[in-house]
């Protein structure tokens, strides 16, 4: 199949109505968007309006930690779960679980609320959720008991599933927030833990996946509010977006087209069995099994020349587990196992270039990273296309990874495993010859 | 659930009983002890693992032999395990044998009769990772006899003690090991394996009849070892992954433990088609066994975890939306990555391309892998533990691998 002129300019028309038809949903949501607690909070035009409102500048910052997990999270990983314990006071500390997210929040509660107390806490069901039996959640998010109950606690955790349940129990419809919601901020205020995996990681920034589709549809197509992406509960604050079962296919990239959209610099995306620790000063830190891809887009800029979506100049690191990074300062802290060994760029591991036919494949971003950090190669290539049985197989994109003067590898003296900061990311369409390939 | 789990045992037992049985192989002089094969990267804290080392040379203060005959430091490397294992239990120490080792003669080490007797007296040895072609140096003669030190490493094995290995420790583990492989996958299918030069001997632990490789699911190690067992008569290849192990227990039964996993290849009824160009096979059979789950080399059946066992997939009636190809088969994890996306859909096959990258200096080829469901192919998934990121067992899928000629992957628009 060859890409035909007329093709071609159905695309271009296409992703032009797409972008239009964006930005007059952005304007037509700013002018909608319901007066909030907080009248006194003007909504920037570069920032669209959200139903949910961040954190209140009027009060001092929350005095407590968040535990934003990226699913997946085994019984056997100590170190996460003892943390949440530690943050939400030790030994006995009482930790209300949402099961909201869950098709049956008690069962996934009942699950977690295990995992927690064999750690040591006391850990209670909080009976909210849009899919719990014989419960008008409505009236529970607002109930003084259930309140009470999150008011009881030094620690809440969001278990997994959908994220759209969460936002949909603890919201009221005028975009407010309910009562039980408004506990659980006073709970983060007070200096207590929030913690959440998988779709309860998802609602921790202002912006999340709402319906996502597969991540190159994304590309192509670009996102929308309502549609793709949707209001979260922002509990880390209104400038950084977060993004979770991170090393899963793709979902790296669709964290871009969201971040554009909606004027955020920062992008952190949560592996499995890992979790990002957020403290009051917002240092991150990275503890469990893997690590945490940051991506930053403050000096990225997208070509509208080029048709289709594209992206320049951003800026992709990988924090592995026990690094630290702060979302104030942007200033990153390896690991102890780290700290001293910071590779030689002169003293490259290898010098075979760095390639995959699949960035979006399950690790592969990562991958590649390591594999061009310790590298005599200054760039590393990756491209993304379709199934070739499948529709628009011709269309497909370019991520070039470049090392800069700012790029930085560390690895550890202990284990097999690899910090990799600061490589410049490069993203374009490109048109895949067909057919891709013939038998011999 | 446990007769529920053992009834593909029980089942293949009863067959034994009746047909003359592979597995009157295990004759007296069998091993009675255990391997554990460890795919490398294997962590401080992974306790699942270290745990079952030190237990099987017998528990609490077990002396555990450590060969860091690997490394290119062996006294670092080493250390590093004998620290382990000490907190774990183990009465590890490190033995002086080493090509690597400065000031020491590596063949007077090997026949060294203090050495010899120290293996005699542990219930396990432990081979570190480096380079396995370092491991049969040491501890093979010139004309390929085995040397003393070799002698007692199997005596404690036959005895009852526990071979451990990790990466390059885990490679020597079969009769035959990657030697000095190309640096890439893809020249490994592309040139084809020739003894002496991508492989060599190894010790031999697992017995003849099974090809082990390791740090499986890095960049296509799954499909290097196909073309290896091709070329030295393998029908059974055991490729277990990072921070994974395999124990191998004296009737020849493997279990998985520690991080993942590790992938099955049984090519018993696999042809090659030798007037076509280039490498290929066909109706090789591919197994994804996940930690908890075994594999019984002498039945060839496998079982999932008993956190599976109930837990089989039903034949899915979804279509999932998601292709079930891969453009890069050869990624990190991406052959699993596959088979979990095809064992949940109702589509029957999928496709994953290899290819050797743009900055290739041949003209561009590649291979196609053709993974597709049989009468055999079964899924497994664990209920509750992590709803939000389940781990599957796949058992039996059909592989075909194929040549092809690549178009130019792609061009700026």
């Amino acid at each position: 199949m060859k890409l035909t002129g007329f093709t071609l300019q159905r695309l271009c028309m296409a992703w032009l109505l797409v972008v239009a038809g964006a930005a007059a949903q952005v304007a037509a949501q700013a002018a909608t968007t319901p007066v909030t607690k907080t009248p006194q909070v003007t909504v920037k035009a570069s920032k669209p309006a959200k139903a949910v409102p961040p954190p209140k500048p009027v009060l001092a910052p929350p005095a407590g930690n968040l535990v934003i997990i990226g699913g997946g999270l085994r019984a056997e990983n100590a170190e996460v779960w003892q943390r949440i314990v530690q943050l939400a006071g030790g030994k006995g500390a009482r930790i209300g679980v949402f099961g909201s997210a869950s098709i049956n929040p008690e069962n996934s509660a009942q699950n977690t609320i295990n995992k927690l107390n064999q750690y040591g806490a006391q850990a209670f069901f909080i009976p909210l959720g849009v899919t719990l039996p014989n419960s008008d959640y409505r009236k529970a998010a607002e109930d003084p008991e259930v309140v009470a109950l999150v008011h009881s606690a030094t620690g809440i955790y969001f278990t997994g599933g959908d994220q759209a349940r969460i936002t949909k129990a603890l919201v009221r419809p005028d975009g407010k927030h309910t009562a039980a919601l408004d506990a659980v901020w006073d709970v983060y205020r007070d200096g207590g833990v929030v913690a959440g995996s998988s779709a309860g990681a998802a609602i921790m920034s202002t912006t999340m996946f709402y319906d996502a589709r597969a991540t190159l549809d994304m590309l192509k197509n670009g996102v929308n509010e309502g549609h793709e992406i949707a209001a979260g509960l922002g509990f880390i604050g209104d400038d950084v977006f977060v993004d979770q079962h991170l090393l899963v296919r793709g979902r790296f990239a669709r964290m871009i087209p969201v971040m554009l959209k909606k004027g955020y610099q920062i992008g952190l995306g949560i592996d499995e069995n890992s979790a990002m620790v957020v403290n009051a000063r917002r240092d991150v830190e990275i503890i469990g099994y893997s690590g945490a891809l940051l991506l930053d887009l403050s000096a990225a800029i997208t070509d509208r020349g080029v048709k289709g979506f594209n992206i320049s100049n951003a800026t992709i690191s990988y924090l592995d587990r026990g690094d630290k990074f702060n979302l104030v300062s942007r200033e990153f802290t390896p690991s102890p196992d780290k700290a001293d060994n910071k590779l030689d760029p002169n003293q490259p591991d290898t010098r075979a270039p760095v390639y995959t036919n699949d960035i979006l494949g399950n690790n592969a971003v990562l991958d590649l990273m390591i594999n061009l950090i310790d590298n005599a190669q200054q760039e590393a290539i990756g491209i993304a296309f379709g199934n070739p049985r499948e529709g628009s197989p011709d269309q497909g994109y370019e991520f070039r990874f470049s090392k800069t003067i700012n790029s930085v590898g560390y690895s550890s003296t202990e284990v097999e495993a690899y910090s990799v900061l600061k490589l410049r990311m490069d993203i374009r369409p490109i048109v895949l010859q067909q057919p891709l390939y013939r038998y011999r | 659930m446990l007769i529920k789990f053992f009834k593909p045992l029980l089942r293949a037992a009863l067959l034994l009983a009746i047909l003359p049985a592979p597995g009157s192989a295990l004759a007296a002089d069998a091993p009675k002890g255990n391997l554990v094969i460890i795919g490398g990267a294997l962590r401080p804290d992974n306790a699942d693992v270290w745990q079952r080392i030190v237990k099987l040379a017998g528990g609490q203060g077990a002396r555990i032999a450590v060969f860091a005959s690997a490394a290119g430091d062996p006294t670092a490397v080493g250390g590093a395990i004998v620290g382990s294992l000490q907190r774990y239990g183990a009465d590890a120490f490190l033995v002086p044998l080493a090509v690597t080792l400065a000031d020491s003669d590596f063949r007077k080490a090997a026949e060294d009769p203090k050495i010899v007797a120290d293996v005699r007296g542990a219930g396990g040895v432990y081979f570190s990772g480096g380079d396995q072609a370092r491991i049969t140096e040491a501890l093979v003669r010139p004309d390929g006899s085995r040397s003393a030190v070799l002698d007692a490493v199997w005596a404690l094995y036959r005895d009852g003690g526990v071979v451990a290995g990790t990466s390059a420790g885990a490679a020597v583990m079969s009769r035959t090991m990657f030697y000095a492989p190309p640096p890439t996958v893809f020249a490994t299918l592309r040139g084809g394996v020739t003894e002496g030069r991508e492989v060599a001997p190894g010790l031999g632990f697992i017995g003849d009849d099974v090809f082990v490789d390791q740090h499986f699911l890095v960049r296509g190690r799954f499909a290097r070892m196909i073309p290896a067992m091709l070329k030295t008569g393998f029908k059974v290849g055991l490729g277990i992954d990072e921070n994974t192990a395999m124990v191998v227990d004296n009737r020849r039964r493997v279990e998985i433990i520690g991080h993942k996993g590790a992938l099955l290849v049984d090519l018993s009824r696999a042809t090659t088609d030798t007037s076509r160009p280039g490498f290929n096979v066909a109706n090789a059979v591919i197994s994804y066994l996940d930690r908890g789950d075994r594999y019984d080399l002498v039945t060839h059946m496998v079982a999932p975890s008993e956190a599976k066992a109930g837990g089989r997939l039903k034949a899915p009636t979804v279509t999932l939306p998601q292709p079930v190809f891969s453009a890069d088969i050869l990624g990190k994890n991406a052959v699993v990555e596959l088979m979990e996306q095809l064992i949940k859909n109702r589509r029957t096959e999928a496709i994953g391309i290899a290819t050797s990258g743009p900055q290739a200096t041949l003209p561009e080829l590649g291979f196609q892998f053709t993974f597709s469901k049989t009468r055999d192919s079964v899924g497994y998934a664990a209920a509750g533990a992590t709803a939000d990121a389940p781990s599957y067992s796949i058992f039996n899928l059909r592989l075909d691998i194929r040549q092809l000629d690549i178009g130019q992957p792609a061009a700026p628009k």
